[in-house]
């Protein structure tokens, strides 16, 4: 039983996961990252951003994944 | 040798290597199982995986339109990178859970899910329809671009319906022989090719026409500044477009019924490692903006007929005297339409077979069933290639637009594995209302609210119509009963 909420509650966790970096990519949080200066590695700060967020996204996912293998052993 | 020679030579060979592991992918492989060609047995590994549903979306679109949007549109081309990493997120959740219904209900297409979970054969049918309106169209696309490719890179030599024919043809005849495994395996190949001369004409053409990243984006927003943002004045999307295009997109992604089957071919644990791995292909599709944006101030728009030439037109005018690059890229190209249109192909047969054939003569043997689906290949091919070389670009635009409703699959699908309470008639309904006024909002009328996608509109309205008819009427015990099997408490 205590397995099953665990379960649901990681989905939920990483439902709102997803919901965050989507929020990051899309207005009005998007304003925040919506301009040209200052250029990072020659990128202007938009594209940079959006960069960000992927590897943000990419880092958070291989946790989850850590996570969930850690779950199934026991 | 002139550099068209080589090109032709370059594309033959890599023609011929696509062809070869298409059908060798097949072999030893039962022939007579309908698991087999649909999904490949169920049991691909994370290496073809990532590269088929990577392959599957870096269609003649995202080679030859993404450079189009960064050049015409600039900062609103993000939005490709947005749904690209995004897009595969909610298979986390979803993707195992439908893995695991597949195998033991023995599920090849989202018709057999929807039907089941929902215990109606009309739902099946409409899919499989919307299914195949979805594919065809986008399949033209990609025949029309696979066509231009060769025509432009041979200058002429090779004649628009030839090109067509036998790079689609070589498609028809792997996907008809191998199934799901030719598409997978050739997708491989591909994908690294074309990823391949993506990073070497991104860093070729920024490098030659500007002297390095830094300069280049220096240049563009000396210009015009509001080209590298979104929603100001001059920018070519407002920010309500680009945030509703980021999110149906994302919603829409997985609800392809090409993606939305892949569940299937596979297990549930290398379900979640294809989308932690995602990502890293959002990455490698920057140099595609990337080769846009060097053209700006380098390629005259009015050269062009339409952005999407502006690839084709920097090879043509920039690359011309490095014949192997120049070679190298005609096969990237074609890589690049060749794998979305397997993918799709073997979709659209599929679908023809067990949506709609098996559901209006339950009793088919499997054997036949099959021979229905290869038969569909050749004929969904014949009728997308028609298209392609005979239809007017007009009657093009028109179809692609059937491509939109798509997403308006996403409540049934959604409700199907977390609400057991989501009734019948409710989802059809929905669908319908969904797909009605996005349709409106599309092609009748001018203006939308706020600028919204006009898929988002409807997805509202669907929502609507889903939760007052569920929550109106009284589910019978036995219904809410068959539900649970696909909903977890």
């Amino acid at each position: 039983m205590v397995k099953k909420s665990q379960a649901i509650n990681s989905k939920i966790i990483f439902v709102i996961f997803t919901l965050f970096i989507l929020m990051m990519l899309i207005f009005p949080v998007f304003s925040l990252g919506n301009r040209v200066e200052p250029f990072i590695l020659g990128l202007p700060f938009s594209m940079a951003w959006v960069i960000f967020w992927i590897v943000i996204e990419f880092i958070g996912l291989l946790i989850f994944i850590k996570l969930d293998s850690r779950a199934e052993e026991k | 040798m002139e550099a068209w020679e080589i090109a032709l030579l370059a594309m033959s060979i890599y023609l011929i290597l696509a062809f070869a592991l298409g059908l060798a992918a097949g072999r030893g492989r039962s022939l007579f199982s309908i698991t087999e060609y649909a999904v490949g047995d169920r049991g691909f590994s994370l290496f073809v995986m990532w590269f088929l549903m990577g392959g599957t979306i870096f269609s003649a679109f995202s080679f030859l339109g993404g450079p189009g949007w960064a050049f015409s549109k600039g900062a609103a081309s993000l939005y490709i990178l947005a749904y690209c990493t995004l897009g595969l997120l909610p298979w986390y959740i979803i993707g195992p859970k439908i893995a695991k219904l597949g195998r033991e209900s023995n599920y090849i297409t989202m018709g057999d899910f929807l039907g089941d979970r929902y215990n109606s054969k009309f739902l099946v049918v409409i899919i499989g329809i919307v299914a195949l309106l979805a594919f065809i169209p986008y399949l033209s696309l990609q025949i029309k671009g696979m066509a231009y490719i060769f025509n432009v890179l041979t200058y002429g030599h090779i004649p628009f319906w030839l090109g067509a024919f036998i790079a689609f043809g070589i498609v028809v005849i792997y996907v008809a022989t191998s199934g799901v495994r030719g598409a997978a395996w050739s997708d491989v190949f591909q994908a690294i090719l074309m990823l391949l001369v993506a990073w070497v004409l991104g860093i070729y053409f920024v490098e030659t026409l500007h002297g390095g990243l830094g300069n280049m984006f220096k240049q563009i927003a000396e210009n015009d500044p509001n080209f590298l943002t979104i929603g100001k004045e001059g920018s070519a999307l407002s920010s309500a477009r680009y945030s509703s295009n980021i999110f149906v997109s994302m919603l829409g992604f997985l609800m392809w019924p090409h993606l939305f089957t892949k569940s299937y071919t596979t297990t549930e644990r290398r379900i979640k490692l294809t989308v932690v791995a995602y990502p890293v292909f959002a990455i490698f599709l920057l140099p595609v903006l990337f080769i846009g944006f060097s053209a700006i101030g380098v390629v005259p728009p009015d050269a062009l007929e339409h952005s999407g030439q502006v690839l084709p037109y920097l090879i043509t005018h920039h690359l011309t005297n490095s014949g192997l690059l120049y070679g190298l890229v005609g096969a990237g190209a074609l890589a690049a339409a060749m794998s979305s249109s397997d993918a799709i192909t073997l979709g659209a047969s599929v679908s023809f077979g067990r949506d709609i054939c098996k559901v209006i003569f339950p009793d088919m043997r499997e054997n036949t069933e099959l021979w229905i689906m290869r038969g569909a290949v050749l004929g969904v091919g014949a009728i997308a290639y028609c298209i392609a070389i005979f239809g007017s670009d007009g009657l093009i635009a028109l179809l692609l637009g059937a491509y939109g409703p798509i997403v308006q699959l996403a409540p049934a699908v959604y409700a199907g594995l977390f609400w057991k309470k989501a009734s019948t008639v409710g989802i059809i309904l929905g669908l319908i209302g969904g797909v009605l006024v996005t349709i409106y909002f599309q092609y009748l009328s001018s203006t939308s609210p706020y600028d919204l996608h006009p898929g988002l509109i409807g997805l509202v309205i669907n929502i609507i119509i889903v939760a007052v008819i569920s929550f109106a009427k009284e589910q019978e015990q036995a219904v809410i009963e068959h539900a649970s099997k696909f909903v977890d408490d």
